[in-house]
């Protein structure tokens, strides 16, 4: 039922109209290739670009972006080339970038970070949650290491630790573990000792000991318990808990101490301070080595708070919390029953992420883990209501979600995942664009994409009134200054034009039949015609695109950047252990957090 | 077990804690002796400009009449200057404009707000402050503002506040969601060097941060030295902390040591300043309700949503109930309560935004009269504010026009209440309260900068010129920038200075493309 696009003019051949315009041949993108060499590419597009007719789209595209400033650090080499073209963008002679250095820091916790922290040093079943994080984007996937503790975060953390403070006070005792026949006094020291080494994740100075021996003293005048409490408030509003410290030794500035190691393992697998076995390794030297790192990492990966953290943060990488944020339109839903106390729409957005988050744990840890699963899975989870929505045969007995299969010719994996594209569409339109900047950012990393120069203003007016998405493709491809971007992006959008705003599988859209078929020349597999998602994904995972993509994806939340530029050797060396270790989440996890760059903080870097 | 959940100040109450300055006796004692009343300087930004043709008057002078969009200010309109021909201004380092995110909605909040080049771009549009926000410089250098430059029995307990009713913006960006900085410091590293203050949205949070300490009752005033002490010896034990990690971090590092400092000594004077229950013009709010973001929490993911009150805005439009508007809700509690704290004299300087210029917030399709349709030509059931502001079609344009306007609206019914608060010297709040009405782009749809429609409020005593439309045309004022006849929107910063007691601000910027001048006819002479 599909046809191909077909763009005017109608006499262009298709296939060298989006040969044409998208070839990755702008300044505007470039992706993570594998083992392809920057001018081959480049060459075999400049060709196609020719046979459009010459009339110097690809240049003229490069010339506007780089007009409107293209970001720091992203597309360093674009000038060099006649065309303009990039194939892995910031080449050097040896064909990758160096990962910026990260120098010495503090890291500030996230608000999740905090709540566990608390809960875990207390022994709590849940922590205290915070409403104030202190300019913390609470959707963010990267924790952003420039933020601090501003008077709102603090006084929000000093007003929810009162009830906590309240809840312990019986438990103290407990706590403090006081021996028979033990002093008080000689108690709360030890205590301050042993809590101050779990809460500051390093054992402290003895000032650092008496200067807590204050506020127990001022406390204990009302009672013991009162004494420790104070000296658990202190410790939990202080900055040595607040602040991750990458700092390293006198001995070592330029890299992480033991101690720091330990916390860099816990905070990236567990969410949370280090457990008891951490410290111990860290104590007795066991984390001055890859190897024992490595120990550590592995029994760590066992540990089903570690695959919950690392489902999570495969969850925030998609932007899966995202659902929530993207208004529909309730004529999607006639028919569906919204039940008691919510409407219908915000039923299905929970629905909707409770399915997609049931998706990445099936992938992740059902199996062999292998993440080109991300991409190739068929697998649909629904409740019966998604069932209803989305047109499966309800398989459960209860209302519980249960994988179906959906069509193999119709979906694969992410990129057809209703909760995925229903948070890349508008909220009645498919948005080629902004499923195509998806795909960009997080599926194949490329480059991110400026935005349209200002003096586009009048083609993007006239663009934003023509009725349907086609006809806004073939208005931008037909204007070289929008092609330039939007050839790096649209083709994407295209390919994916079979499911619906909220992500059912269609075959006519806009009163036309879907067209979901684009030309590219991205990879080696990546390239010619490309028909719908299913083709897609096979081609992102046979070029090991998405794998280096999800390399840099949690090596940036590791290491708390966002990482640009296409192909960084760091990164690119950690594919062999990688895939060594079976190509799954955990191998990939392993394979960062014995790297060097992990703990190599050389001073004059970027903070 | 004596519960420590008690109203902050209130375990000083009968205690020698009464020796204290209190700034509501301050006040008191300067009505008393005839002085005037503080002045208060506040910055409401709304997104997405406006259409100009419906919003600036026919006729420059004081004889106007406000068209359809900015007719929402003719109450007030003895207080206001409505000026046209203002051009935002965003310069990257070296002075390169489209870098710097010329006709960007980030850009232009980074350069409507610091007045000055900024230091870079990171990513797709986050521009990085290059200095401290106008707010935060008039602080610093204001001797009436309650800031560092005022006498220390002069200062206020929390120096400035900043509000927001949503922050939602198209990505995860710095830019478009702030409103005030401190100064930027020097380092590698672009996300590290500026020093965004960043905004509060959730009202119930300012309560906490900022009111709850006035709550009457609560405490044990038999043992409120002693928990006080106690209280102190934990605030000592965290300066102690901050003072070691002092030594060992890089001096780039240290700015974050400096705001959690301030952080602590703002928490040590919401524990110990004060203490007395409101009187007068100092009226203790109501505790508000928690919002929570549309989808924001849900108990069934605890690890993808921890927390049930982390808003970043709410919409105005839901879908569930059609008759609530929890943005309209939001946003007038803040300003209430910047209202409340300007009363009180906790703070002289707040910045308060409606949202981010790509504003995400959900409005209904059928709007002000309006309504929005789809790319068919269909009615829609709703819409955020920004996605449709590129689209230029009449129904939509009318659509978009309609959601400024009801900004517009929100803040002038929001500004009426200042108008009817009792400020300590028997006049009102907006008598002695500056307020700069600002927008990001002047016209949504291609983001132009130039005629950017702003609005100045003052009141009797801040030598606001109000009651006219004041139009920068052509002739000596134009002929300084050039072709659009446009000055920038520096100029007005650097007219309001002396206001404030600032005589040597007479710089902000490269002169000629972000300033040239204070802007003549808004401020009478003093």
């Amino acid at each position: 039922m599909r046809r191909p696009f077909s763009a005017s003019p109608p006499e262009l051949p298709q296939r060298v109209l989006f040969a044409a315009t998208f070839a990755l041949a702008s300044a505007c993108g470039s992706v993570d290739q594998d083992g392809a060499v920057p001018g081959s590419a480049a060459a075999g597009t400049a060709g196609i670009a020719g046979t459009a007719g010459g009339t110097g789209q690809n240049g003229g595209a490069g010339g506007s972006a780089g007009a409107s400033g293209a970001p720091a650090g992203g597309l360093g080499g674009s000038s060099t080339g006649g065309t303009g073209n990039v194939s892995s963008g910031g080449s050097q002679s040896s064909g990758c970038t160096s990962l910026p250095p990260v120098s010495p820091r503090l890291w500030r916790l996230s608000a999740r970070q905090y709540s566990n922290a608390v809960r875990d040093v207390l022994g709590l079943a849940a922590g205290p949650e915070l409403v104030e994080l202190g300019g913390e984007n609470p959707l963010a996937f990267i924790a952003d290491d420039a933020l601090t503790v501003n008077y709102p975060m603090l006084n929000g953390m000093y007003v929810v630790l009162e009830p906590v403070l309240d809840g312990i006070m019986s438990g103290i005792p407990a706590l403090t573990a006081c021996s028979a026949g033990e002093a008080e006094d000689a108690c709360a020291r030890r205590f301050v000792e042993s809590f101050g080494k779990k809460a500051f994740r390093r054992a402290l100075a003895a000032p650092e000991i008496d200067a807590l021996m204050v506020p127990y003293a001022e406390g204990v005048k009302e009672s013991f318990a009162t004494g420790i409490r104070l000296v658990i408030q202190a410790l939990l509003l202080s900055p040595s808990f607040l602040f991750r410290t990458e700092l390293g030794t006198p001995a070592e500035p330029a890299r992480l101490s033991s101690d720091e190691v330990a916390s860099q393992l816990s905070f990236l697998l567990l969410n949370s301070v280090p457990d008891a076995e951490l410290l111990a390794a860290s104590a007795s030297g066991g984390l001055t080595t890859p190897d024992g790192i490595a120990r550590e990492v592995d029994r760590l990966l066992a540990l089903p708070a570690v695959r919950s953290n690392l489902t999570r943060i495969v969850a925030d990488w998609f932007n899966v919390r995202g659902i929530s944020e993207h208004p529909k339109a309730t004529s999607y839903f006639a028919g569906l029953e919204a039940p008691a106390g919510t409407d219908i729409v915000t039923a299905v957005k929970t629905d909707l992420t409770a399915s997609t988050q049931a998706f990445l744990t099936d992938v992740m840890w059902s199996g062999s883990g292998d993440l080109g699963g991300f991409l190739t899975s068929t697998k649909i989870f629904v409740n019966p209501r998604l069932a209803t929505l989305y047109g499966f045969t309800y398989p459960g007995t209860g209302g519980e979600f249960v994988a179906v299969d959906a069509p193999a010719d119709q979906r694969a994996g992410i990129l057809t995942q209703p909760g995925i594209i229903w948070t890349n569409s508008g909220s009645q339109t498919t948005s080629i664009v902004h499923r195509g900047i998806f795909v960009n950012k997080d599926i194949v990393c490329g480059d991110p994409i400026p935005e349209p120069p200002a003096g586009l203003a009048g083609s993007i007016d006239a663009v934003a009134m023509l009725p349907t998405e086609m006809e806004k493709v073939t208005a931008r491809f037909s204007n070289p200054q929008c092609a330039g971007c939007h050839s790096s992006i649209d083709p994407y959008g295209i390919v994916l034009q079979s499911l619906d705003p909220i992500g059912r599988y269609q075959t006519e859209t806009e009163g036309a039949l879907v067209v979901d078929s684009a030309e590219f020349d991205v990879s080696p597999t990546l390239s010619g015609t490309v028909e719908g998602p299913v083709a897609l994904a096979q081609a992102l995972v046979a070029d090991r695109v998405f794998t280096r993509c999800a390399l840099k994806k949690v090596t940036g939340y590791a290491l708390g950047r966002a990482l640009e530029g296409s192909s960084i050797c760091e990164i690119d060396a950690l594919l062999p252990p990688f895939e060594q270790n079976g190509g799954s989440m955990a191998a990939l996890v392993r394979a960062i957090a014995v790297s060097s760059f992990m703990t190599s903080r050389p001073a004059g870097g970027a903070p | 077990m004596r519960s420590y959940r008690v109203a902050r100040r209130a375990f000083l109450r009968g205690s020698a804690a009464a020796a204290l300055l209190y700034p509501l006796l301050r006040n008191l004692e300067a009505q008393a002796q005839g002085a005037p009343a503080p002045l208060r300087f506040l910055i409401i930004h709304r997104p997405l400009g406006t259409v100009l043709d419906r919003w600036r008057p026919a006729t420059p002078g004081r004889t106007f009449t406000l068209p359809e969009l900015s007719a929402p200010f003719e109450p007030l309109r003895s207080s206001m200057v409505l000026i046209d021909g203002l051009n935002i201004v965003s310069r990257g380092p070296g002075g390169a404009s489209d870098a710097a995110g010329d006709k960007t909605h980030e850009g232009g909040m980074v350069g409507l707000m610091t007045g000055v080049p900024s230091l870079g771009r990171i990513g797709q549009q986050d521009h990085v402050a290059g200095g401290p926000s106008i707010d935060q410089l008039f602080l610093e250098r204001s001797p009436l503002l309650g800031g560092s430059a005022a006498a220390a029995d002069a200062r206020t307990r929390y120096p400035s506040l900043q509000l927001a009713a949503d922050i939602r913006a198209d990505r995860n960006e710095v830019a478009p969601r702030v409103m005030s900085y401190r100064p930027s410091v020097a380092g590698s590293n672009l996300n590290n060097r500026r020093q965004p203050l960043y905004p509060v949205t959730q009202p119930l949070s300012v309560y906490n941060s900022y009111f709850k300490d006035v709550i009457p009752g609560g405490g044990d005033p038999g043992n409120a030295a002693a928990v006080l002490a106690q209280q102190k010896s934990v605030l000592d034990f965290m300066r102690s902390d901050l003072a070691r990690l002092r030594t060992l971090v890089p001096s780039e590092q240290t700015v974050k040591l400096d705001v959690y400092a301030d952080a602590v000594q703002q928490l040590e004077s919401s524990l110990t300043d004060g203490g007395e229950p409101p009187t007068g013009s100092c009226m203790q709010p109501a505790q508000p309700p928690s919002f929570e973001e549309a989808g924001g929490f849900d108990p069934n993911f605890p690890e993808l949503f921890p927390s049930g009150a982390v808003p970043r805005g709410v919409d105005y439009y839901v879908a569930a109930d059609p008759t609530k508007h929890p943005h309209q809700d939001l946003g007038r509690l803040q300003l209430a309560l910047i209202r409340t704290a300007f009363a009180c004299d906790y703070s002289r300087v707040a910045t308060f935004m409606w949202s981010p210029g790509t504003n995400q917030v959900v409005f209904p399709g059928a709007f002000g009269g309006a309504q929005m349709i789809d790319g068919q030509g269909g009615g829609v059931q709703l819409s955020s504010h920004h996605p449709p502001s590129h689209d230029t079609r009449p129904a939509v344009v009318d659509w978009v026009a309609q959601v400024n306007k009801w900004y517009a609206s929100q803040t002038a019914e929001a500004l009426l209440e200042f108008a009817g608060q009792l400020d300590v010297d028997g006049n009102n709040l907006l008598d002695n309260t500056v307020v700069v009405f600002v927008t990001e782009v002047a016209r949504a749809h291609d983001h132009d900068f130039r005629n950017a429609p702003w609005v100045v409020f003052g009141g009797a005593n801040t030598r606001i010129d109000g009651g006219q439309y004041l139009k920068v045309s052509d002739g000596p004022l134009s002929a300084l920038t050039g072709g659009n006849g446009n000055r920038p929107v520096n100029d007005v910063w650097l007219a309001l200075a002396p206001i404030f007691g600032i005589d040597d601000l007479t710089a902000l910027g490269p002169q000629g493309t972000m300033y040239t001048g204070p802007l003549p006819g808004l401020v009478k002479p003093a």
